[in-house]
């Protein structure tokens, strides 16, 4: 299963490389394209479909593989949901191999605020992962079966630094998201938490299309080398401290689809005992089915329209 | 799973779909310093719908100073502009491809 997915990621690469041109899909703002990113959840409400974000923390003590797929269509304009799920193998050392579906999880996502001039987005959402839902087989000692659901309010933002002066024009390729989250779980027993994560990113096509076109030849010329993190800070009393991961990488835009490669170092002894990584490729289906994918399914959307521009 | 990813691969290798339009080079060069040009081109990554498609040339000011008589042929949009003096000009393009799917974007240019 590992090999294969690892092949399918290949052969999307290899497919999108030899295409003459590379372009881009949804996320824009201004001129600035916000990519989807492995940890940050994007503040776009539009259509994604990532499959399969790899996840490998081979010094864990379950030595765990996580393959997320996930889905978002976009249903009124500005307005979408979707869902997600992972599927976790487990081969702890000196115990059995355990695999299976994790908790089923959903979205909902509105774009709230966007001021394109200022390349600025704020949205909000929710997460709802359903708890008794996946696989009984794959809980761990760190991580016991949740029977119960979580729900998680998030607060999404986006932002370009297009506004330096021409003295650091060399930085406005810069661009930060962050996403920040409260989960509330449904067992009053377990500490609620608060998530944030964010990604700083170095856009070399927008250096290239908006900046100053400096001959970057292709394929270095599409890609995002990027900065992530991923937090989660307990909040009830004699909770654990904050645990995540530093995720350094970078991303490599195609025509069709987009290849990320990420390490995780995690911040803590708590976080993991050892650095781990990540691939995710991310397919671009608006631009694979126009016809279908790339616009609400009720009301129209400005972005994706000739009407009104 | 894998059914489902080869249906996907093989049809973005057929190319039956289209996508975004985005500036692939222009002339002048983004960013660049240049003697006055008579012509400004960009060079975009898809074919252009020509009835939606648009580009434009404006001074420091806000001004445009092009003369309006934009040429678009397969993905390349040029427009003519006067003898321009000493300074710096916004090259503003909107594109809509062939699929429909509609993209904006700005770059600058210094006259020497």
């Amino acid at each position: 299963m590992k090999t294969k997915l690892v092949c399918a990621a290949m052969a999307c690469a290899l497919t999108t490389i030899t295409m003459p041109n590379t372009v881009w899909a949804h996320g824009l703002e201004g001129d600035r394209f916000f990519p989807p990113t492995p940890l940050t959840d994007d503040p776009f409400a539009v259509d994604e479909l990532s499959l399969p974000a790899i996840q490998y923390n081979p010094a864990s003590a379950s030595n765990e593989i996580d393959i997320t797929g996930s889905f978002s269509k976009e249903i009124f304009p500005k307005f979408a949901v979707s869902i997600q799920d992972t599927y976790v193998n487990l081969n702890p050392k000196g115990g059995p191999a355990e695999d299976g579906f994790g908790n089923l999880g959903f979205n909902a996502k509105y774009q709230l605020w966007e001021v394109p001039e200022h390349e600025f987005i704020l949205s909000i959402g929710s997460d709802f992962t359903l708890g008794g839902t996946g696989s009984k087989g794959i809980q761990t000692s760190s991580i016991p079966y949740q029977y119960y659901t979580t729900y998680t309010p998030n607060l999404y933002l986006g932002k370009g630094f297009n506004e330096l002066p021409d003295s650091l024009k060399y930085l406005r390729p810069l661009a930060i998201t962050t996403v920040t989250g409260y989960d509330l779980y449904a067992n009053a027993a377990q500490s609620n938490a608060l998530e944030w994560s964010g990604s700083l990113q170095y856009s070399i096509p927008y250096l290239q299309e908006h900046v100053e076109d400096v001959g970057i030849p292709r394929p270095f010329r599409d890609m995002i080398p990027l900065v992530e993190f991923q937090m989660t800070t307990p909040t009830n009393k004699n909770a654990v401290p904050t645990t995540g991961t530093i995720d350094p990488g970078v991303l490599w835009e195609g025509k069709y689809c987009q290849v990320s490669a990420e390490v995780s170092v995690p911040i803590n002894s708590q976080s993991g005992p050892a650095v781990g990584g990540l691939i995710q490729v991310q397919v671009f289906i608006d631009d694979l089915f126009p016809k279908i994918f790339g616009h609400p399914i009720f009301g129209s959307d400005d972005n994706d329209s000739t009407s009104g521009k | 799973m894998r059914t489902l990813l080869t249906v996907l691969f093989t049809l973005a290798s057929i190319s039956l779909a289209q996508a975004h339009a985005f500036l692939d080079h222009a002339e002048p060069k983004v960013g660049t310093t240049v003697a006055s040009p008579s012509l400004v081109k960009v060079f975009m990554t898809e074919e252009l719908e020509a009835a939606f498609s648009k580009l434009q040339v404006f001074d420091a000011k806000g001004t445009e100073v092009d003369r309006k008589d934009v040429q678009i042929s397969d993905a390349t949009m040029t427009v003519s502009v006067p003898s321009l003096p000493p300074g710096k000009y916004k090259v503003a393009w909107s594109a809509v491809a062939v699929d429909t799917h509609h993209t904006t974007g700005t770059f600058t240019f210094t006259v020497q």
